[in-house]
């Protein structure tokens, strides 16, 4: 895959993303995109709506799990605000890096650092997980837009987040239940 | 079998198979599946075997890990999966119900005979396409506040009952008689609650959709008369869960147990897995959460009904008492219940049984069956594809014992979503249904509609046939579509 990329592959019962970045927060990015082109044709869905999307956690995350936090939260706002979106700005990430690629994450995972996005300082607000972004969409016009489909949720199956130790380029994976 | 890759699966009979307990792989009971041959090779060409392994590890799982006939590879639990855990110190697992809780099938008699529908069919069906919410990010016709969704919570069937949606008499002939206990409104999240206030009564889109069918054979007149039905007679499956709610409610609830995994001290080889305790605070959360959204599913599926009958009643100028249009029996595929089972050591337990793609099959007799279905078992809804068919069986003694009470939910899919997309081409689809068997389809989106051609999925009739070779329920009667609506 090229830096900055993303395929949509097939599951069995359900579908999934593939996404390839150069900065963590270009992956969040690109993996909304992703999920939004399962829903829609993203080219058909104009940028006259910004919305400004906060999310913060207790726990400090680590990045798969907050990737999941934010694209439900991009999923919640669809559905209940009939938005549809195909632009993504990550203004502020922090996020926990683990030491090693664990198999079982939670809470009690030694981390060695905290990542701190790409204003480059800790919110010294909170000791848990941020996101900043802007999104940028539209209302869902039934007479321009098809929904091809209703993504129900993001789910943990096979969830990687993973940094490519060569080039120190981002790799996600995310199944979601269709 | 000779290419099979695990050398661990023993055979019990033709169509029951054991994958041996290996405790180096997690497993704390063997995996139990249903299948025939090729069914089988299929779970183990698809890795679906490991994901019965994998369920085979959660704590205070007992007998076995199941998967029924219509086994397929899922995520976390298989689809068809069966697991029951020991309800004193055993664990509950959202992804073991899954993100559409209480997904399930209800099911209306009338007593329109298939000839006499079949000159209005295209009319009528454009009828209840119009006045059935569905489709991708549609909401339903009621808008509800929190305050009335929390008694939906509380209430089930009997909310809709109250409000006028549908009849009293539906809940006898709905599982759990429509309302099921242990809910508590302050554990589902407002987020859940905002994602549900516009969705009561919408059919959603998936493999979601509403069936207008004739009884084209029936196996066993015994349990035919019970229900009421006959061959050529017309009956409308509906098929609906809990929507956004139940979607948020499973999100919410894994994303907390992911946390509360290492304090439990519980280790999974799949994060879909997370689980807690039953007794444990985040367990006890859950289920309550659950249980609101089962109710809330109960009531869509309620409501969904009664937009039918309105259609139905001013489409043949008649009320639908008069059509006959009662609930022959609705039952949910996506739970996890309380039950009282026997377990290996001849004892009787109270376990928690998470059946995810799977449908509750209990036997004559059983205090949960309604009295006119006592003798025959409980009604077993199997949805099929809808260019071919669907069924209705009866649950046994045998899965009382064999399968904690459990059977097969529909046909499974055969084809990937994306590769039905790419390979189908829906308005020749549509076309080729009318054309060969005049089944009209009214679709919301034509991509959709290719994801659920019957090419993507298995034959259901195949399916059936184990779960009646395997003897965990009875075959009474198929149906085929006249006409579909999809969301």
């Amino acid at each position: 895959m090229r830096p900055n990329s993303y395929k949509i592959i097939g599951h069995p019962s359900d579908t999934g993303i593939k996404v390839y970045a150069k900065t963590l927060e270009s992956l969040f990015e690109i993996c909304a995109i992703a999920m939004f082109a399962i829903i829609c044709d993203i080219s058909a869905v104009k940028q006259d709506k910004v919305k400004k999307i906060i999310i913060r956690e207790k726990k400090m995350l680590f990045p798969d799990i907050l990737l999941v936090s934010w694209l439900e939260r991009l999923l919640y706002i669809h559905e209940t605000e009939k938005m549809l979106f195909s632009g993504f700005k990550i203004k502020k990430l922090q996020t926990a890096l683990p030491c090693r690629d664990l198999p079982l994450y939670n809470e009690n995972t030694p981390c060695n650092k905290i990542y701190p996005g790409n204003t480059g300082c800790i919110d010294s607000k909170t000791a848990g997980s941020i996101i900043i972004a802007e999104v940028f969409g539209q209302q869902v016009d039934f007479r321009l837009h098809e929904l091809y489909i209703a993504i129900k949720a993001t789910t943990y199956h096979k969830l990687k987040v993973q940094r490519e130790i060569k080039t120190g380029y981002w790799k996600a994976g995310v199944i979601f239940d269709v | 079998m000779a290419e099979m890759k695990y050398s661990n699966i023993r055979k019990i009979n033709d169509f029951k198979w054991e994958i041996i307990c290996d405790k180096s792989a997690g497993m704390k009971v063997p995996g139990i599946i249903f299948a025939d041959e090729e069914i089988l090779e299929n779970a183990v060409k698809e890795k679906t075997i490991v994901q019965v392994i994998n369920v085979a590890n959660l704590p205070g799982i007992l007998n076995a890990s199941y998967a029924m006939p219509d086994i397929h590879f899922g995520y976390g639990f298989c689809i068809g999966g069966v697991a029951a855990t020991d309800a004193e110190d055993g664990v509950i697992s959202p992804g073991g119900v899954g993100f559409d809780i209480a997904c399930g099938v209800r099911l209306l008699r009338t007593n329109i005979e298939a000839s006499e529908i079949k000159p209005v069919l295209q009319e009528l069906t454009s009828s209840l396409y119009t006045a059935v919410p569905k489709g991708v990010g549609k909401s339903g016709r009621i808008k509800l506040s929190s305050k009335e969704i929390k008694k939906i919570f509380k209430e089930g069937v009997n909310w809709g009952v109250k409000n006028g949606y549908g009849w009293e008499e539906d809940k006898y002939f709905t599982e759990e008689e429509g309302c099921m206990h242990g809910g508590n409104p302050d554990y589902v999240s407002r987020l859940a609650i905002n994602r549900g206030s516009d969705q009561v009564g919408s059919l959603g889109s998936g493999n979601h959709f509403i069936e207008i069918q004739k009884v084209s054979q029936i196996y066993n007149e015994k349990a035919a008369c019970a229900m009421g039905i006959h061959k050529g007679q017309v009956l409308v499956m509906i098929h609906s869960g809990s929507r956004g709610l139940g979607h948020q409610v499973c999100s919410d609830y894994l994303k907390i147990m992911q946390g509360s995994l290492y304090m439990n001290k519980i280790k999974l080889p799949d994060r879909q897995l997370a689980c807690a305790p039953l007794k444990s605070d985040e367990g006890r959360r859950y289920f309550s959460a659950m249980v609101c959204a089962v109710n809330f599913a109960m009531v869509n599926r309620h409501c969904l009904a009664h937009w039918v009958r309105n259609v139905f009643e001013s489409f043949f100028s008649k009320s639908a008492e008069k059509l006959g249009m009662s609930t022959l029996y609705d039952v949910s595929h996506n739970i996890a219940k309380i039950e009282n089972h026997l377990i290996s050591n001849n004892t009787r337990k109270d376990v928690c049984v998470h059946r995810k793609g799977a449908t509750r099959a209990f036997g004559p007799g059983a205090p949960q069956v309604p009295q006119i279905y006592k003798e025959i078992g409980q009604p077993v809804i199997v949805p099929g594809d809808m260019g071919r068919y669907s069924f209705i069986m009866t649950g046994t003694q045998t899965a009382m014992h064999e399968s904690f009470g459990s059977t097969c939910h529909g046909a499974g899919r055969l084809m990937s979503r994306s590769k039905a997309k790419k390979v189908i081409d829906p308005v020749k689809l549509k076309n080729m249904l009318f054309d060969s068997k005049g089944i009209i389809i009214f679709a919301q989106s034509l991509a959709g509609l290719a994801e659920e051609a019957p090419d993507a999925y298995k034959d259901v009739e195949k399916v059936v046939e184990i779960a009646q070779s395997a003897k965990i329920s009875d075959k009474v009667a198929k149906l085929e579509p006249l006409s579909v609506i999809k969301g």
